[in-house]
């Protein structure tokens, strides 16, 4: 939990200014939290216990491999690093404390106040210059944490299943209120409507040339149950997954989609 | 329908193969970088099987515009069937001689060569050749008889010799012609091997006789000799005339002497130069000019230039004079003055060349701009560095006489501000090249391109428009209209001998319109010791393989001539060739529509 105040409700009850229960007086408690109106009514004596908002650590990781930023002019990268910069934003505005890393940019940036908010955006134009290793990566990313709150992971997850088991262990492992927000752009969702005749793979720089038509229903049922893994996998980790539909108006998702993040109470 | 060189098709497969490897090329196009094949591995070919092409419309228009293309570079020609004849026609200067009532020795080649396609080459295949001043083709390709006849009204006696064995033997050893017609007043012996392909449609005429002027010189500084030659098998009584001109080119006096020559030999007449003012004497045989005894007119007049008062030339210019070439062509003295030192009012310049410079004023005497700098006082103009050729230009301007003015071109010049001041004389494509003025008592004549060094006959067309320019601006000796072959000098020690032929002009240089003379003979009586004033200083036509009409050697033809497409050049129609430029503007117009639709769908990629 965070070490400064914030407007995060937190489970431990003390001094607050948000009422939270009554419990029966105990040697030791402060005489001043004893509520005397209802000693009046009960004859018995009952102490107050107040909601006490803390401050949150929020860990914004964005999966910043080549896949994220291909094809060249998908509004994918965009999108993630909107949704990324403006959770940090109303983090901040929250008066939480947040980290936020690029996988592949080997820096995490900790920001304290919305001053020093315009620095993230540079985060964001380094592109990777080699394959990444999203497991490596992503235990680095988390041994630099140090205390508990809120991870919120951005990528596309197409990952192989072992991949994504592999993320999902670590990310339970360190105990965290985990949310991954899963970035398909059009091309992911459906590149059959895309000519295609021979590709580089953007990560590894395979090349390899096409069948002359991709099957639709059959590349929809590869990619659902590649989602389907990544679902079950997740929740048995207790991980909540959202996928936005659209990537054209991160604002919106942001705001439809902050308390399923556990960004608000 | 045949083909001047049929190998070039082969542009056409090699064209259509490169083509569709292009086209498979750009249809593969560079392979598109995506996210990743994690999900699409399962969708990746089968080893490297070949892709089907399936090349667009447009593959098979570019294809079409390539055929056209091959087919015009090949010199495609649509035949008339029957044989395939090359019809020759002998206009060589002997072919101008006179045979009786006024009849060319021409015409009665040229009505034998009718009579031939009427009859003989009715119903042939016929390319029309003519010898003289070289092989040139009449027709486009091999063309109907009636074609042919009409496009032998085109041809005319040259003032040249010509070549008739070299263009019989090129047409005997084209491999794709059944028979070669000799249209000619010369007797030709053919190989025996040619005797069933060589057809000599002889004219048949009388023994011509011909007297002519060989030479004509200064002989003592005050007298003038000319000499006369009689090719005539018979004493023959000539009347020599010998009159002077002046600057302007009028004739000032006659003088009239006769002699007696004897058969096949020369006579000399002396004449007393009469005149001071005479820049220029011209001998001429005046009786009979023409008739039996005389059948050639064209040597029967000589000129000669001769000293006379000398005029200075001013010549304004940063390079030196020797440099500039000028002394080549001027019979004035020629003063190099210093830009930096220029005096206008120089009494003893009578007229003024500004070589990329100008004065500041106008000078009041004949002058000459070369290059004038942009912001001159005298006239502005905006230069340029892209090839130029003439688009227009005032035919009736005596510059331009002699030359066919769009045979001038270059590779950068100025463009000349035109008014009230100046008129436009000769327009490039986009402005002014020559401007004229005669405001300010001063004739000036601007040039925006450069003229100098004078090249002589390496730059044929600009050397007379500059020759043309001395004579009119400067009404100097060395463009002195001695006679309407005069031109181009080209003077080399002292016995330089032609003025123009057409192996000095070779190729492109050679002006359209200029009479190619060939037998203009050039003699420079009195050189600079230091060789740097030789003037033209005497000009005739005479040359004895051409005027010696007594000599009727059979002429033997030589052997094989290789590649003798390439030594026949064509100035017939181009009908079909202008055809299949219009379908390929068509073509390339399509073309250009399909790459603009295309550009718009190659917006729409993997994005």
């Amino acid at each position: 939990m965070g070490i400064t105040q914030g407007t995060h409700i937190s489970l431990k009850r003390g001094h607050g200014i948000e009422f939270s229960d009554y419990r029966n007086y105990q040697p030791g408690d402060n005489p001043r939290d004893i509520d005397w109106n209802l000693y009046a009514r009960s004859d018995r004596m009952y102490v107050k216990t107040f909601n006490e908002e803390q401050n949150l650590a929020v860990y914004i990781i964005v999966d910043g491999s080549w896949s994220m930023r291909l094809p060249e002019k998908s509004n994918k990268w965009d999108f993630t690093a909107s949704v990324a910069l403006g959770l940090a934003y109303v983090a901040l505005s929250q008066r939480d404390e947040v980290s936020i890393s690029v996988l592949g940019s080997g820096s995490l940036f900790r920001v304290r106040s919305l001053g020093s908010f315009a620095s993230l955006g540079d985060l964001f134009y380094r592109a990777p210059e080699k394959e990444l290793d999203p497991v490596s990566e992503f235990r680095a990313f988390l041994g630099r944490l140090r205390a508990p709150g809120i991870l919120i992971f951005l990528s596309d997850f197409l990952f192989e299943s072992s991949i994504l088991e592999s993320i999902a262990q670590l990310a339970r492992s360190k105990n965290l209120d985990t949310s991954f927000i899963q970035v398909l752009s059009n091309f992911d969702r459906e590149p059959y409507n895309f000519p295609l005749n021979d590709v580089v793979d953007g990560e590894t720089g395979t090349r390899a040339s096409l069948r002359s038509e991709i099957a639709p229903q059959e590349f929809d049922a590869l990619l659902e149950q590649h989602n389907k893994t990544l679902r079950d996998l997740l929740a048995a980790s207790t991980i909540r997954l959202v996928s936005p539909s659209l990537l054209d108006d991160p604002i919106s998702f942001i705001g439809s989609h902050l308390h399923e993040v556990g960004m608000v109470a | 329908m045949s083909f001047v060189y049929p190998f070039v098709l082969l542009a056409i497969p090699a064209g259509a193969g490169l083509l569709l490897m292009i086209y498979r090329r750009k249809s593969i196009g560079e392979p598109a970088r995506i996210p990743t094949l994690f999900l699409l591995r399962h969708f990746t070919a089968e080893g490297g099987r070949p892709r089907k092409i399936f090349p667009p419309i447009r593959y098979f228009f570019e294809l079409l515009i390539l055929a056209l293309l091959s087919l015009a570079a090949a010199g495609i020609t649509v035949e008339s069937g029957g044989k395939r004849s090359v019809l020759i026609i002998d206009n060589s200067f002997q072919t101008s001689a006179v045979a009786q009532s006024s009849s060319r020795v021409f015409d009665a080649v040229t009505e034998r060569a009718r009579e031939a396609l009427n009859t003989t080459l009715a119903s042939d295949s016929v390319l029309l050749i003519a010898t003289s001043p070289r092989q040139t083709t009449f027709t486009e390709g091999f063309v109907s008889s009636d074609v042919a006849t009409r496009e032998l009204s085109s041809i005319a006696p040259n003032y040249a010799a010509g070549d008739l064995s070299t263009t019989i033997s090129t047409a005997l050893n084209r491999g794709d012609v059944d028979r070669v017609v000799v249209a000619s007043a010369q007797p030709i012996e053919g190989d025996e091997s040619d005797r069933d392909r060589l057809i000599l449609l002889s004219v048949g005429l009388p023994v011509l006789q011909n007297v002519a002027i060989e030479k004509l010189w200064n002989s003592s500084g005050a007298e003038i000799s000319a000499q006369i030659r009689s090719f005539s098998s018979n004493k023959t009584d000539v009347q020599v005339s010998f009159s002077a001109i002046d600057k302007s080119g009028e004739i000032s006096s006659v003088v009239r002497r006769q002699v007696t020559i004897d058969p096949e030999k020369n006579a000399t007449i002396t004449f007393p130069i009469a005149t001071k003012n005479g820049v220029g004497y011209r001998a001429r045989i005046e009786s009979p000019i023409v008739g039996p005894e005389n059948a050639l007119s064209g040597d029967d007049e000589s000129w000669i230039s001769t000293s006379h008062p000398p005029t200075t030339i001013g010549v304004v210019s940063h390079i030196p004079l020797r440099d500039l070439n000028l002394n080549r062509i001027f019979g004035s003295s020629l003063e190099a003055i210093s830009p930096s030192n220029i005096d206008i009012s120089q009494e003893r310049v009578s007229g003024w060349i500004f070589h990329r410079t100008a004065p500041l004023k106008p000078t009041g005497k004949p002058t000459l701009l070369i290059l004038p700098p942009p912001d001159s006082a005298i006239i502005r103009s905006t230069p340029f560095s892209n090839p130029w050729s003439v688009a227009i230009w005032e035919s009736s301007s005596p510059f331009f006489r002699y030359l066919s003015p769009d045979t001038l071109k270059g590779s950068a010049g100025a463009l000349l501000e035109t008014g009230s001041t100046f008129t436009p004389l000769m327009r490039g494509e986009k402005g002014t090249l020559i401007a004229e003025s005669f405001q300010y008592d001063t004739h000036t004549l601007v040039l925006g391109f450069e003229a100098l060094p004078f090249l002589g006959t390496k730059n044929a067309p600009l050397s007379i428009l500059l020759l043309n320019i001395m004579h009119h601006l400067f009404q100097d000796v060395a463009g002195v209209e001695l006679h309407p072959f005069s031109g181009v000098a080209s003077l080399k020690g002292k016995k330089a001998r032609y003025l123009i032929s057409s192996s000095q002009l070779g190729g492109s240089d050679q002006p359209n319109s200029l009479p190619v003379p060939g037998l203009i003979q050039i003699s420079n009586e009195k050189p600079d010791s230091k060789g740097s004033s030789e003037t033209i200083s005497s000009v005739n036509f005479f040359d004895e393989a051409q005027s010696n009409l007594l000599a009727r050697r059979p002429l033997k033809l030589s052997p094989l001539v290789s590649n003798p497409a390439s030594q026949i050049e064509s100035i017939g129609g181009m009908s079909l060739v202008n055809l299949f430029l219009n379908i390929l503007l068509i073509l390339i117009a399509v073309d250009g529509f399909f790459g603009f639709i295309s550009l718009l769908r190659s917006r729409r990629r993997v994005t």
